[in-house]
């Protein structure tokens, strides 16, 4: 039974990342995570040229409590649920297929800077959840930097890997912020600037970590039913496939991490999206990879079949991922650079590129164009392309 | 001066786990059936499903993973700096725990041995933990 999905997402609204950062840091948030939310929803309603009475389901991202975030939009739907980036986009397909609703506003919006939300030291967030956020605190073991420390240590060690390949992940999507005028971080960044950065959980440094943020991303999905018969399938973009497998098998222990590196997993979701696309790493024009941590990105190049981990320093190393590259890497200046969104804005960045909106940073002839998220042991991929062929 | 950490989180299967680390045994649970081990503890043998089980002890050797240095402090009463590893048991599940060896010595696959200590939690009441230190020749 072939798993290709059929929805088109016909819109996409985003926050000023680097207005909103600036007012954080003077402790002036503008508004809170509900508030954020209007404004990517305002955003995408205007980008996809539709009203709100066109939405009939909701799909709330953390920490929006579900009929507060309806309340708040005044939305009446009839399909709703809430999950994360990684498992929006699979959530949305299936109800669109099984009829439930045609028009899904994907909504994420999280005042998590001006809330202050821990995530590490004690009361760490998302503990309830991830079990080994918490498990380890009476030896100090805490944070999910300390995580992605642990596991680079091993990665890097086994693999003959320097620091400054993680550096060159923090330049080469400094380069791509630099070209996004939406990016928190604006300035140059040199490998001596990477360098001389400070610590937080050794090996990791300060340009190793997100930029945590307030903001809010919507994406409105849709039928292409739907959108043909609103005349929006121009600059519709396709969810070509996904790929998705999950290794939860002694996660708190961290076995899949430091003995798999969670490749097992990525391999398995590799082999699905290239698969139902009919096409293979050597097709994608541009990548986006979940990047709480510079390490994810030679993980997740690695296991999904851009290199191989013998490999993946001299990739990095060769400016691969800069602008202009052969694989163009977190267009956005992603999570390291852009906006800790949790992912919601690489699914953004992924739209614009598909539709050669993105200006400077626009990556050319992008085609076809993937966003890879291995988070808690979850990967999750998929490949977009415009829905209608350019001429 | 006693050293003060964070409690350790105590579900209804930790809690026996933690009782014989106060009397300075680490011991995990056992399948009765394949005769699997694993961490942390939980209601059932995960590669069986097996609901009988018995907290059995462990060697206390074993092989180092990783270790990450804190240069951050994140916890009031654990000043940066400090080590913590991570180290795959004889009987196989990995245990965290900090060390006291510098880092710099440290290297991955080196053997390692469990060595308890005595601390308190935050609200003063007395508690072992344990470390893993370089297994000395």
């Amino acid at each position: 039974m072939s798993t290709t999905p059929s929805s088109l997402i016909i819109g996409v609204g985003d926050t000023d990342y680097g207005l909103d950062w600036a007012l954080c840091r003077q402790s002036k948030a503008r508004t809170d995570s509900y508030g954020y939310t209007v404004t990517a929803f305002n955003r995408a309603l205007a980008d996809a040229g539709i009203t709100k009475n066109d939405i009939d389901g909701l799909y709330t991202g953390a920490p929006l409590a579900y009929e507060r975030t309806a309340e708040v939009l005044g939305l009446d739907v009839r399909w709703a649920s809430s999950g994360d980036s990684a498992q929006a986009l699979q959530d949305a397909e299936a109800a669109i297929r099984a009829g439930y609703a045609e028009c899904i506003a994907l909504v994420y919006g999280n005042d998590q800077r001006s809330a202050g939300t821990a995530y590490g030291g004690p009361g760490a967030s998302y503990g309830d959840q991830f079990l080994s956020y918490v498990y380890y605190e009476p030896w100090g073991f805490t944070s999910q930097g300390a995580l992605y420390a642990l596991l680079a240590q091993r990665y890097f060690a086994l693999n003959g890997l320097d620091e400054r390949v993680l550096g060159e992940v923090a330049l080469a999507q400094r380069m791509h912020a630099r070209l996004n005028p939406n990016a928190v971080m604006q300035a140059e960044l040199t490998m001596d600037d990477y360098l001389a950065s400070r610590k937080i959980v050794e090996p990791l440094r300060l340009f190793d970590y997100t930029i945590i943020n307030d903001g809010a991303v919507v994406l409105l999905v849709t039928s292409e039913e739907f959108a043909a018969a609103k005349g929006l399938t121009d600059r519709a973009v396709r969810l070509k496939a996904f790929g998705r497998s999950d290794m939860n098998k002694e996660a708190t222990s961290l076995a899949p991490r430091l003995l798999d590196f969670y490749h097992p997993a990525h391999e398995e979701a590799a082999r699905r999206v290239y698969k139902d696309a009919s096409i293979g790493p050597e097709d994608i024009s541009a990548l986006q990879v979940y990047d709480s941590f510079s390490v994810h990105i030679p993980l997740m190049l690695s296991g999904l079949g851009f290199t191989d981990d013998q490999n993946v320093g001299h990739f990095i190393q060769s400016g691969a991922l800069r602008p202009g590259g052969q694989l163009p890497t977190n267009t956005s200046g992603g999570h390291l650079s852009e906006s800790y969104m949790q992912g919601w804005g690489h699914l953004a960045e992924c739209v614009r590129q598909v539709r050669q909106e993105a200006g400077k940073r626009q990556v050319e002839d992008a085609r076809f164009v993937q966003y890879a998220s291995d988070v808690a042991g979850k990967v999750f991929t998929v490949i977009f392309e415009a829905a209608k062929e350019r001429r | 001066m006693m050293i003060t950490r964070p409690a350790p989180r105590r579900s209804f299967y930790d809690n026996p786990f933690w009782e014989y680390v106060n009397n300075h045994q680490l011991r995990l649970q056992q399948c009765a059936s394949c005769s699997n081990r694993w961490y942390p503890p939980g209601p059932a043998c995960p590669a069986c499903n097996s609901e009988e089980w018995s907290w059995e002890p462990i060697s206390g050797t074993a092989t180092l993973l990783s270790w990450v240095t804190f240069a951050r402090t994140y916890f009031p009463n654990m000043p940066a700096p400090y080590t913590v590893v991570a180290c795959q048991t004889e009987e196989g599940p990995i245990l965290l725990a900090d060390t006291t060896a510098d880092p710099a010595s440290l290297q991955i696959g080196a053997p390692m041995t469990l060595r308890y200590y005595e601390a308190m939690d935050e609200s003063s009441q007395p508690m072992t933990l344990y470390s893993w230190e370089p297994t000395r020749d």
